[in-house]
């Protein structure tokens, strides 16, 4: 999986909402609260991504934020992109997000 | 964040938008009230984009376009999608389909919509066209091709009852075979014309035990390919539904001629009386109004449900049931085995269930004409 681009289902749309300061994904009749990691993982997920690309995104994300910049406070590489990828199956099953076997031509 | 008494308000999530009772079908089961409103009085283009950016602004991030026939209400319905879109809500379109083609659907997909709803009313032409007193079914198919043709997400939402619960399987082929990424099942909620009809439309236990099991092995067979929902029909469960979630927790509507309700039936209830958007804010409203506020926490509670360990799950159940079997808005919903007046519901439920012979009352169909305010 981890070489598949994931790409947020058509119907779906991701939306920051300012007045309740969080990550929304709105979908027919359901609106899901997202938390901060899911967030951080379905805004990359737009199809021009792979799984091991998005994971390697997320972790330099995580470095500048850190404070320490300690290398070994940041979880293992592959660690990281199993639960990633886990989410992701998890989103493919709800039928929030599809996996494509090529990146989206623009 | 803003509170009443000691109730914390939330931000509501979703607006349904009924922009006209007018509608070309004549369901027996409509959820609009007894009278409607006339096109003269139905809020104007402007008016609801006021509504639009005040719903966004308390933090709708949904908006449910419905009517009546949503269709009818004019062509300015594209630039209140747009409006909305604008104001990143997700926009939905809940439509009998009729004036829907794929040249409309294509606009209005410009403009933003992100789904469309179109209604069933059975998985055959005859039974479909009989139930909605229009000869409509035909004119659905093609308008599920527009949505598809469009690139839309295309749900169906049917409401089941005792005219057409045993025909389930065909309504399930059906929307697999229009590829639908949603269906509704909705048993009736009885309200308004339901309640009127609710003789002729109340199904047997055995009709809803039948039912029940083609959904599940529908669900099991299909998995995630298409979405079903069965909403659960309240006669036939021991505990009421917590209605919205919440009176004035996460949902409110606005009527055509502008009063903003917390559910889609609340007008029908007596002695409250709503906003109207012409004269306040939706903010002023969600927040501050007596009829937002009635039903708010569990102050208002009658004995029967404060006592019980289960008002956080139910809220006491559906106020416009309550009021419209009991005539008292906080009474406990009759729909709970623990309600004084449970006894109407199981009167409905044993008349239902006495024998196959059928309903000795005509069909009343809704009319739009006969019943103007």
């Amino acid at each position: 999986m981890s070489s598949t681009f994931p790409k947020l289902a058509p119907k779906g749309r991701l939306k920051y909402d300012k007045v309740r300061e969080n990550y929304l994904l709105l979908l027919p009749e359901k609106v899901v609260v997202l938390n901060d990691s899911a967030a951080s993982i379905l805004t990359l997920c737009d199809g021009m991504d792979s799984v091991h690309t998005i994971t390697k995104k997320l972790r330099s994300s995580l470095q500048l934020n850190s404070s320490q910049a300690d290398p070994n406070g940041l979880p293992d590489f592959q660690k990281m992109e199993e639960d990633i990828t886990n989410f992701l199956k998890e989103m493919v099953d709800q039928g929030w997000v599809v996996m494509q076997y090529e990146r989206v031509q623009e | 964040m803003k509170e009443y008494k000691n109730n914390r308000v939330q931000p509501p999530y979703s607006l349904l938008a009924e922009l006209t009772h007018r509608c070309p079908l004549h369901c027996p089961y409509c959820s609009n009230p007894l009278e409607m409103t006339l096109k003269e009085n139905e809020l104007k283009t402007e008016e609801w984009c006021r509504v639009l950016t005040e719903a966004a602004e308390i933090g709708v991030v949904e908006v449910h376009f419905s009517g009546g026939e949503p269709l009818l209400w004019g062509d300015d319905l594209e630039v209140l999608i747009h409006h909305a879109t604008r104001l990143e809500m997700y926009t939905n379109l809940i439509t009998s389909g009729v004036g829907l083609s794929t040249e409309k659907a294509l606009r209005l997909k410009e403009a933003g919509l992100a789904n469309v709803q179109v209604s069933f009313q059975a998985g055959d032409a005859k039974l479909s066209n009989q139930i909605g007193g229009f000869r409509a079914f035909d004119q659905k198919r093609k308008a599920v091709q527009a949505v598809k043709e469009a690139g839309m997400h295309l749900s169906l939402n049917v409401v089941l009852h005792r005219m057409n619960i045993d025909y389930l399987d065909e309504i399930i082929t059906l929307a697999e075979e229009l590829e639908a990424g949603r269906l509704e099942l909705a048993n009736t909620q009885y309200y308004n014309w339901a309640l009127l009809n609710r003789e002729t439309l109340l199904p047997s236990r055995e009709q809803i035990e039948v039912a029940s099991k083609i959904y599940d092995a529908a669900t099991a067979r299909i998995g995630n390919k298409m979405e079903i929902i069965w909403v659960i029909p309240d006669y036939y469960a021991s505990t009421p539904k917590p209605c919205m979630g919440g009176w004035g927790a996460v949902a409110l509507t606005v009527a055509p001629n502008g009063d903003a309700l917390p559910c889609p039936t609340a007008g029908m209830i007596e002695g409250i009386s709503f906003e109207n958007i012409r004269k306040s804010s939706l903010n002023q409203i969600w927040y501050e109004s007596n009829s937002f506020n009635a039903f708010r926490g569990e102050e208002w509670m009658p004995e029967t449900c404060r006592s019980c360990d289960l008002r956080h799950e139910d809220g006491g159940g559906c106020r416009c049931q309550a009021f419209a079997l009991t005539g008292d808005a906080t009474a406990t919903d009759p729909a709970c085995h623990l309600a004084p007046e449970h006894s109407i519901i199981e009167k409905a439920v044993l008349d239902a269930n006495k024998s196959s012979e059928k309903p000795s009352s005509p069909v009343i169909y809704r009319n739009y004409l006969q019943h103007l305010k």
